[in-house]
């Protein structure tokens, strides 16, 4: 029988935590089990997957662009606060990254209500989105704010706050495989470069690196 | 005098007019504004004003608003197409009715003359505020309904 070691690695860490020569963190509860042969197996909580409408209007699966890195961020085309800022910072990296066929950009509306598939494409039209590589989703409320909670950020309506939501203003950075290995202020410049940076080297890491991920079962609205 | 010593006092006076330029107290106003506008303005238009894309439009550079047209926008904010440099921008800017008269002076300070370099103009007083506020009530009536009915 083996034994099962649960540590929890890495929360609140971020990308700066690392040097160039290291490895990106996984961020999230990693697990270690050791099996009668004495073979030591590691995994790691990987982002839930999730069927949402796109841009334009199409039924979008995580399945479907299994495989890529992902940048993504919690936003709402109304927000009078600082997700304009959060907006120009994934600009930046799309310029950055352009055509760059293994990275895929993902906007979370957390304002399904009033960011429909129209909203959003206009919203994406005017930022000068190129849609090919960033794709924005909206959804049933209550799965974007448990989506935002699974990629270690926040969202969540509140009457009392400008535009009627609280939401953090990170910029998740999650691998091939669904692991989140770095949250970053997405209203800081400075914070996004050394996403950029992090995001190159994720990209030339072997896919199948680290520990194996654990799917989240979530619950209606989830693959 | 000889001509080292001529040049000796002119440099002396040059550098005693500097001096008393550079210790002359400033009024605060657009030091005060360059706070109020990283808090309140800069998450949209910029650090620099610049604007984002064609979502968001500058407020410096060509066709940058009137003093008017600033100072109502602060308070009421703005709705409705606007064309900034050939570009039409459509999203609605909140009203920010917690903004005092003497804030939105501030602000307006800093974005007109630091924000727009503009060494020709002169700092706004508290004076103005309610010249130029009473403009815009009448110009944009349907403005203020709108910032009043909308939750920000």
């Amino acid at each position: 029988m083996g034994f099962l070691l649960v540590v929890l690695a890495f929360m609140g860490c971020k990308g700066e935590a690392t040097s160039s020569s290291k490895p990106l963190p996984f961020l999230g509860e990693i697990s270690w089990s050791t099996a009668a042969d004495g073979r030591v197996d590691s995994s790691v909580q990987a982002l839930p997957n999730w069927r949402l409408v796109n841009q334009d209007g199409d039924s979008l699966g995580s399945q479907g662009i299994s495989g890529k890195v992902r940048v993504s961020d919690f936003f709402f085309t109304t927000c009078p606060t600082i997700c304009p800022r959060m907006s120009g910072q994934m600009l930046r990296i799309q310029q950055k990254f352009k055509g760059n066929d293994g990275l895929i950009l993902l906007s979370y509306s957390i304002d399904p209500s009033h960011d429909t598939a129209e909203v959003l494409k206009s919203y994406a039209e005017k930022l000068g989105a190129d849609t090919r590589q960033w794709q924005f989703l909206t959804g049933a409320a209550s799965l974007i704010f448990e989506l935002a909670a699974a990629h270690g950020s926040f969202a969540e309506a509140d009457a009392n706050a400008p535009g009627g939501f609280v939401h953090s203003g990170a910029l998740i950075l999650s691998d091939r495989q669904n692991r989140v290995r770095g949250l970053y202020d997405g209203t800081n410049p400075q914070e996004v470069d050394k996403l950029m940076e992090d995001l190159g080297r994720l990209l030339a890491e072997p896919a199948d690196f680290g520990p194996r991920p654990l799917q989240l079962e979530m619950g209606i609205g989830y693959e | 005098m000889n001509k080292w010593g001529l040049l000796a006092l002119m440099a002396g006076i040059v550098l005693a007019v500097l001096g008393i330029l550079w210790m002359r107290p400033a009024s605060g106003s657009i030091a005060r504004g360059e706070k109020l506008y990283a808090a309140h303005c800069a998450n949209c238009h910029g650090e620099q004003g610049e604007g984002l894309a064609q979502l968001i439009p500058p407020i410096q550079g060509p066709g940058a608003s009137s003093d008017a047209d600033l100072i109502c926008a602060i308070r009421y904010g703005k709705k409705g197409k606007l064309e900034v440099g050939g570009i039409v921008y459509d999203e609605v800017m909140p009203a920010n009715f917690e903004l005092d008269e003497g804030e939105i002076r501030d602000l307006a300070n800093f974005v007109r003359i630091k924000l727009r370099k503009c060494r020709d103009c002169k700092e706004l007083g508290l004076a103005d505020m309610p010249v130029f506020l009473a403009k815009c009530t009448l110009a944009q009536p349907l403005l203020l309904s709108d910032s009043a009915q909308t939750q920000y």
